[in-house]
């Protein structure tokens, strides 16, 4: 009985058919390598069927699939920071701080505004454009910068979570997490 | 009463602009940061950007760019899921 119900819910002689490819895309811009983002989606397949008596049929299947995948980037993540030998440090990405804020008082120098060269975001051709310049700088962001940013911002992560995932503290975080940022916008602004 | 210290710093200011995009700031710091907002166009200007980014972060799988696995890839991973199922 138990089993029909599933089956009307799930297909997974569909999956790679219709999921495959937008699984592929959304891990290849959260861990910047192909064959990481190809076996990410095989290990979410893999690990779906495995745990398929676990869908409650309330998401959709795609939903289902992509939570999966998410655990499966989060602890690509853990691995490859237990791999590092070095860890974040609090000095990891400063040189932003010196190049937006003078040194002597912390003042901002100017910058262009990036949401004025966006504005317009109805426009689908420049909306276009901004996700390309943003995915082009995401890719420009120094690894470590990067992987906390996305953990957070791309994967909606929890900070305690992440902390102890990449095994930082939680001040050292939010500063990594604010240079991400800082040099994020540095980079889109100068790529208009 | 809270003793309010003018925060005159940008690049902390920022960096609790950066913070209230994730958290409820302490009232110390939120007071602090609208103070020094009201007289600081950069670090309103980083504020706005800040908030563009994010919005349109959520949006990214679904208007970015789109990327395909190649067929034979796709073909020997059916292969793997079907043997999978009929185990």
């Amino acid at each position: 009985m138990a089993d029909n119900t599933e089956k009307m819910l799930l297909n997974p002689e569909l999956w790679v058919k219709n999921y495959a490819d937008s699984l592929f895309s959304f891990a290849l811009k959260r861990v910047n390598n192909e064959e990481v983002a190809q076996d990410l989606v095989q290990e979410t397949f893999l690990g779906a069927l495995k745990s398929r008596n676990n869908f409650d049929g309330k998401s959709s299947e795609k939903t289902w699939l992509i939570a999966i995948l998410k655990f499966k980037i989060i602890d690509h993540y853990r691995l490859k920071s237990k791999k590092q030998t070095s860890s974040l440090h609090q000095s990891d990405g400063e040189e932003i701080e010196n190049h937006y804020f003078e040194p002597k008082d912390g003042h901002f120098i100017p910058q262009p505004s990036l949401i004025q060269s966006f504005a317009n975001s109805d426009d689908e051709l420049l909306k276009r454009e901004f996700y390309k310049t943003l995915e082009n700088c995401l890719k420009k962001l120094p690894s470590k910068l990067a992987i906390v940013f996305k953990l957070k911002m791309l994967l909606e992560e929890d900070a305690d979570v992440i902390c102890e995932t990449l095994n930082i503290t939680n001040t050292n975080y939010w500063v990594i997490l604010h240079r991400a940022k800082l040099q994020l916008r540095d980079c889109m602004t100068n790529l208009r | 009463m809270i003793k309010l210290k003018i925060l005159y710093n940008c690049l902390a200011a920022t960096r609790l602009v950066s913070k209230g995009q994730h958290k409820q700031l302490n009232i110390k710091d939120s007071l602090s940061l609208k103070f020094h907002l009201a007289f600081c166009k950069c670090c309103q200007s980083f504020q706005a950007d800040l908030d563009f980014v994010k919005e349109n972060l959520m949006e990214m799988d679904e208007h970015g760019e789109k990327y395909f696995l190649n067929e034979a890839y796709k073909k020997e991973l059916q292969k793997i899921v079907l043997t999978e199922i009929n185990k």
